[in-house]
């Protein structure tokens, strides 16, 4: 691996908003390093403290403690027209009594770029995202999806070292979402530019991200690539936000140099040996619906009955009691019109993916 | 008993609109069309007018008479219309100056504390005007309250004779109208998306410019409403003038005023009333038309 160079540091940074004797906490000890070059996201419910951090790092607002270094530049104390960040709105924030090229050379006016470059810039960008036509429109004239991309380029013009997106796609309709994200992807890979995206939706941080920090409650809970996210939630909290997880208690009976085995009632969990816990110790597993493979009753694994079916399209979702206070959510591909999946009632058997379960820190 | 509304919808429409219409005709147009036949008919010595029909006012506006019946060019009203609209522009001018940044100050508090500020502003209009400014020259005046503690610190030996003259008229006017340059620029500044002025600050643009190239062009329609209600008021004001100026520098308001009491001059009050009017208008045009572009885009 090559050495990566750091594009922004957030050092112990926190957050207080309101009076210092009563204050409210956005964000306690957060502490990121955002490599150079990286599709960068921030995932979380609202409150979480992402957007808080993005807006630390555009100057908008300043940290309570701790220090944000851009490249290794300290940012405190300057202003956010001093810092060569950019960001997307999430509302856009178009200039309204602006043409669309004068919204997107306004960035480099700003700086003192003479009319030239900033007309070959703007030519640029609007090729870019394949909108030559409408320099000369206004922002009330274009459609909701055309703003979101003039508000990128906009932002992306004065060629920022990096480029914050503060939940761009939520006011798109599904659809649009789904192209823009692969549209987003395409714009990192070809300005090479860092991107910090901030979202709650995590099918956006998923598809997208090089890496994702999912936060919730002015902490990082895991910051990870988003296989790792999914495949390796650290705590409930990053099991339970990402996708679907079935939580199970077992207890740890014995452990090998690099596994635990881990029991509930008869059935056994090989997980991967992570934070130090001992034997006889109480855990929690999350195992994903989709890593359950049914079986013939009396087969598998272990033995349990049918309590819901939903069919889903793609998958039927299956609720199987596997004991008195156990129940597991199964998903099984639909994989042609006649096969044959076990009804209400019916008993089967289940297997599961060897290294399938997780065990959480807490 | 059922209401039949007639089913012609122009007429349907004008029968909505006719209380409106009616006051606006018996309350405005009525009276500015009198005063516009009154300039045009010879005035009696009682103050009223006679039957027929005379360009006497009009001519009275820019001409003398001389002793052979010729007339002579005679700028004296003219000086005085435009002294009026002089002061009317520094008074809107200066209006802006303070008022803008006023009105930028109390957008930015919290939610009480704007309205508070506001309710201090609208304050002053729950007295009479008159009063108002006959306060001014408890403040102004000789031994009033600024040149009192001068003098008595002894930086100044005499007095700054700040009274009766163009200052004093200037102090009144924009006291007076500040807040209606207030509240037209709070209500558009209110209305304005704060994330414009975050997105100008992230690309480069440091405060000021922020206000020249984004606050001030959006707010455009507040601005101008703001300006032409002040200097409407100030270019009609006759209490600054005969209080604060002491009468002695006359304005169009004064002269108007004038010619219905003192004077009994009715059709040249009435032809200096249409003057103004005119002149108003054209004013307001300008405005208007200045500031459709900026609220088309709104």
């Amino acid at each position: 691996m090559t050495d990566q160079i750091t594009a922004i540091t957030a050092h112990n940074v926190v957050k207080h908003y309101g009076s210092p004797d009563n204050p409210v906490v956005a964000l306690k000890h957060v502490h990121v390093e955002i490599r150079d070059n990286e599709f960068f996201t921030l995932l979380g419910p609202s409150g979480c403290g992402k957007t808080t951090l993005l807006r630390l790092i555009a100057g908008f607002e300043q940290p309570t403690e701790g220090e944000i270094l851009l490249y290794g530049d300290h940012l405190e104390g300057l202003e956010p027209n001093d810092r060569p960040v950019n960001t997307v709105f999430q509302s856009y924030s178009l200039f309204p009594h602006m043409s669309i090229a004068e919204n997107i050379g306004f960035g480099l006016k700003m700086k003192g770029e003479d009319k030239s470059t900033i007309a070959a810039v703007v030519k640029d960008m609007l090729a870019l995202v394949k909108m030559e036509k409408f320099g000369e429109r206004m922002p009330n004239q274009l459609s909701g999806g055309q703003q979101q991309r003039i508000a990128l380029v906009r932002a992306l013009a004065p060629k920022p070292k990096v480029l914050l997106l503060d939940e761009p796609l939520s006011a798109l309709d599904l659809k649009l979402r789904q192209a823009m994200r692969t549209e987003l992807k395409r714009l990192q890979q070809e300005t090479g530019i860092t991107f910090v995206f901030v979202t709650h939706d995590q099918e956006e941080a998923m598809s997208m991200s090089d890496r994702v920090a999912v936060m919730s409650e002015g902490e990082v809970q895991q910051l990870d690539a988003p296989k790792l996210i999914y495949e390796r939630p650290r705590n409930r909290f990053v099991a339970n936000f990402i996708g679907d997880v079935n939580l199970i208690e077992a207890t740890i009976e014995s452990e090998s140099d690099s596994e635990y085995v881990c029991k509930h009632g008869v059935i056994e969990f090989n997980v991967n040996k992570s934070s130090s816990h001992l034997k006889g110790d109480r855990v929690t597993l999350a195992i994903r619906p989709e890593k359950f493979n049914l079986a013939n009753a009396g087969e598998g694994l272990f033995q349990g009955r049918v309590t819901e079916s939903t069919y889903m399209g793609t998958d039927t979702y299956l609720n199987i009691q596997i004991d008195d206070t156990t129940e597991l959510e199964v998903r099984c591909q639909n994989e042609h019109l006649e096969q044959a999946l076990p009804t209400v009632g019916d008993n089967v058997g289940l297997k599961v993916a060897p290294g399938a379960a997780t065990l959480l820190e807490d | 008993m059922e209401l039949k509304l007639p089913a012609n919808p122009v007429v349907r429409r004008l029968l909505g609109l006719a209380p409106a219409i009616l006051f606006i005709f018996f309350f405005m147009v009525l009276p500015i069309a009198l005063l516009g036949v009154y300039s045009f008919k010879p005035a009696d010595s009682y103050g009223g007018v006679e039957a027929g029909f005379s360009m006497d006012a009009w001519i009275q506006l820019f001409f003398e008479i001389d002793l052979d019946d010729s007339l002579i060019f005679e700028p004296v009203y003219l000086q005085i219309i435009w002294r009026s609209v002089v002061l009317a522009s520094i008074g809107t001018t200066l209006s802006f100056l303070i008022g803008f940044p006023v009105a930028w100050y109390i957008v930015q508090q919290e939610k009480n504390l704007r309205d508070i500020l506001l309710l201090l502003v609208t304050i002053p209009f729950w007295t009479n005007l008159l009063i108002r400014a006959y306060s001014w020259i408890l403040i102004l005046g000789k031994g009033g309250m600024i040149e009192q503690p001068l003098l008595a610190l002894g930086l100044i030996d005499e007095s700054l004779e700040l009274m009766y003259g163009n200052f004093a008229i200037g102090v009144g006017l924009v006291y007076s109208y500040i807040p209606l340059m207030i509240l037209p620029i709070y209500a558009s500044l209110e209305k304005l998306d704060f994330g414009l002025i975050e997105a100008g600050h992230d690309l480069y643009a440091d405060r000021w410019t922020v206000i020249r190239q984004i606050v001030i062009p959006l707010c455009a329609p507040g601005i101008i409403a703001g300006c032409i209600l002040v200097f409407v008021l100030s270019l009609g004001d006759f209490i600054s003038p005969s209080v604060l100026g002491g009468g002695k520098k006359m304005m169009l308001s004064n002269l108007i005023q004038f010619q219905f009491s003192s004077a009994r001059n009715w059709p040249f009050g009435g032809a200096l009333t249409m003057l103004l009017l005119i002149l108003v208008g054209i004013g307001s045009w300008f405005y208007i038309r200045a500031s459709r572009k900026s609220e088309s885009l709104g």
